[in-house]
């Protein structure tokens, strides 16, 4: 007679299964990287971030290489004053005088904002 | 975004709120809790000097958003109504807040909130020197990136 499996038995391999996955999946990164990781020094940070995107360009890089460049730049990001900044303006709305980005009227001037 | 806040940031400060952000990642096992610290009042402020700075060249352009309402009009308006000795001058920043993020490829965008004093001078031919001020609410987007 054929056994089949137990409900019980797949369970548990299911389980087993199931808490294997992030054991797999995180897997541990170069030691430099974690490295500057820990130390959380922005210069540091950044150069292996460079240096870790340039290769993930190459055809042959693993998951290892593009994990390490995202916890990089995570870690990059998640420092409030680290990274490059750049900046444009949406709106402006007046609160009180002059709304100097007020296209009819940006330097305030009387009599409808024209120079005489 | 084609704009650069010249100068204003790659400082390597943050262990604070990155730290907690790093360590909240580290212990969680759900996809990554995406914690980012709010703009730092030392960008926000470096913006808007850069803002003025470009208005008092007459250079607005690349500070200036693509959905910027009357954007081109802005623009337009400047040789006719903008004396040409005018200078904005700041006067203060106050209230700067983070309204929203986004993580995006390779940056994280934030919509940042603040009021801004400043003050118009110029030498009018007829009546002198002349100074008008001005205060609102200036909305603007900070793109920080991790070069790669």
């Amino acid at each position: 007679v054929p056994q089949t499996p137990r409900p019980r038995a797949l369970l548990a391999a299911l389980l087993l299964g199931l808490f294997a996955l992030p054991a797999l999946a995180a897997a541990p990164l170069p030691e430099q990287v974690q490295a500057a990781l820990d130390g959380g020094d922005c210069a540091e940070l950044m150069r292996l971030n460079s240096e870790y995107w340039r290769a993930l360009e190459q055809e042959e890089a693993g998951a290892e290489v593009r994990a390490a460049a995202e916890a990089l730049e995570h870690a990059i990001l998640a420092q409030p004053l680290c990274g490059r900044a750049d900046g444009e303006l949406v709106q402006v709305r007046r609160q009180r005088g002059v709304n100097f980005f007020d296209h009819r009227n940006p330097a305030g001037l009387p009599g409808g904002g024209q120079i005489r | 975004m084609k704009t650069l806040l010249a100068g204003v940031l790659v400082v390597a400060l943050g262990v604070g709120l990155g730290s907690a952000a790093l360590a909240a990642d580290a212990t969680d096992p759900a996809p990554r809790a995406e914690l980012y610290p709010v703009v730092d009042p030392s960008i926000a402020e470096a913006f808007i000097r850069e803002l003025l700075r470009r208005w008092n060249d007459r250079g607005l352009d690349e500070l200036l958003a693509e959905d910027f309402r009357d954007r081109q009009r802005l623009l337009d308006a400047f040789p006719h109504s903008v004396p040409p000795n005018a200078r904005l001058r700041l006067l203060g920043i106050s209230g700067v807040h983070t309204l929203a993020q986004e993580r995006v490829e390779g940056a994280l965008v934030s919509t940042v909130s603040a009021t801004v004093h400043a003050q118009i001078e110029y030498e009018d031919p007829q009546q002198g020197f002349q100074r008008r001020e001005g205060v609102g609410e200036y909305i603007f987007r900070i793109v920080r990136r991790a070069p790669r």
